[in-house]
């Protein structure tokens, strides 16, 4: 995708969270109480963010194993999901696991790939 | 208003420390997905919702058609519809802000933190603090894309490792998320949108099987 067809999803994205930001402020702002946020629809909507994280890990990690499922892709991911569990454990913040994660990540790459080059 | 705006914006630097180095990541993605630089800064202007960029720019790495992307990261941040109503209860009398300003940059580390302190602070100054909490938060996002995705660029073309170590930030964003998320939904809701999702690959496009599992877990939710 590129030139105009970017700027447009982009712009539709941009504009579309900002509704999604200020409609409710407005509906409160008049008075107006909605249904929706009630019940079985409102637990819906709060679980859509949790559903897309699963989802997009699930196709994430999918895209990485399944082409070559073999110790060289496997291992970097595990050696990566532990540095974002470890770093989640030790400094608490999404940001710093995140890049724990990507540090041990590469981290392993890089053995790896120092390990293959190794004389035997 | 003006000192609380000042205090808000020294409050947004705890929202900074987290935003800056997230923000250089989603820079250096956007460019490893070959957006340009000036799109990548565009995209934390005018979205501003982190987890849901790392989806745009994988969506649009991925292929995914315009439609798609776009429904996919409304979905994603239809979260936000709650967040408004319980910010607006916080603040009493006449406002003198208009709603767009204070919904622009209402993101899920803003909303907390303003739910946190704002209760602590005296009626007449909630407004200007907000501003300036919005406003710090705001400028230490665009400001980290704009230095991932433009000092990043050839960083990333001159080294095949951290090519390869970039691919991994989404997968690592992802899962600190669900690290963070887990409590906030019954395990089965997870485990449903997971299990929809791998069903969906071998059906559907990647951004399809997304959608699925999204829809798996929302409708779990909601029967219970």
């Amino acid at each position: 995708m590129k030139g105009t067809s970017l700027f447009w999803v982009i712009a539709l994205c941009g504009a579309g969270t900002l509704l999604i930001r200020l409609l409710p402020m407005i509906w409160q702002d008049k008075g107006i109480r909605k249904a929706a946020g009630q019940g079985g629809l409102r637990r819906a909507l709060d679980a859509i963010g949790p559903s897309a994280i699963v989802a997009l890990l699930a196709v994430s990690f999918w895209g990485m194993i399944a082409p070559q499922a073999s110790l060289q892709a496997v291992a970097p991911i595990v050696a990566g999901l532990a540095g974002v569990w470890l770093g989640k454990r030790l400094l608490h913040t999404i940001a710093w696991a995140t890049l724990a994660g990507v540090a041990a990540y590469g981290l392993s790459l890089w053995a790896l790939g120092a390990v293959a080059v190794w004389p035997g | 208003m003006k000192p609380a705006v000042f205090r808000g914006l020294a409050d947004s630097l705890s929202i900074a420390v987290g935003y800056v180095p997230v923000a250089i990541s989603f820079g250096l993605a956007a460019v490893y997905a070959d957006i340009p630089p000036f799109m990548a800064v565009l995209t934390s202007i005018l979205v501003y919702a982190g987890a849901s960029q790392f989806i745009l720019v994988s969506l649009i790495a991925g292929g995914g058609a315009a439609a798609s992307i776009v429904g996919i990261v409304l979905l994603m941040n239809l979260r936000h519809l709650f967040y408004g109503p319980a910010l607006m209860a916080r603040f009493e009398g006449e406002r003198r802000l208009p709603l767009i300003a204070m919904a622009a940059g209402l993101t899920d580390e803003v909303f907390a933190t303003a739910i946190g302190k704002l209760e602590r602070l005296p009626q007449a100054q909630r407004e200007g603090w907000y501003v300036g909490l919005q406003l710090g938060a705001y400028l230490s996002w665009v400001g980290g894309t704009a230095v991932g995705a433009y000092f990043g660029h050839d960083w990333v073309r001159g080294s095949a490792i951290l090519s390869q170590t970039l691919g991994f930030v989404l997968p690592a964003l992802f899962f600190a998320l669900l690290l963070e998320i887990k409590q906030l939904v019954p395990l089965k809701v997870l485990a449903g949108a997971a299990g929809a999702t791998l069903l969906g690959l071998w059906l559907l496009p990647s951004y399809g099987a997304i959608v699925l599992g999204m829809l798996a877990g929302a409708w779990l939710a909601g029967r219970r």
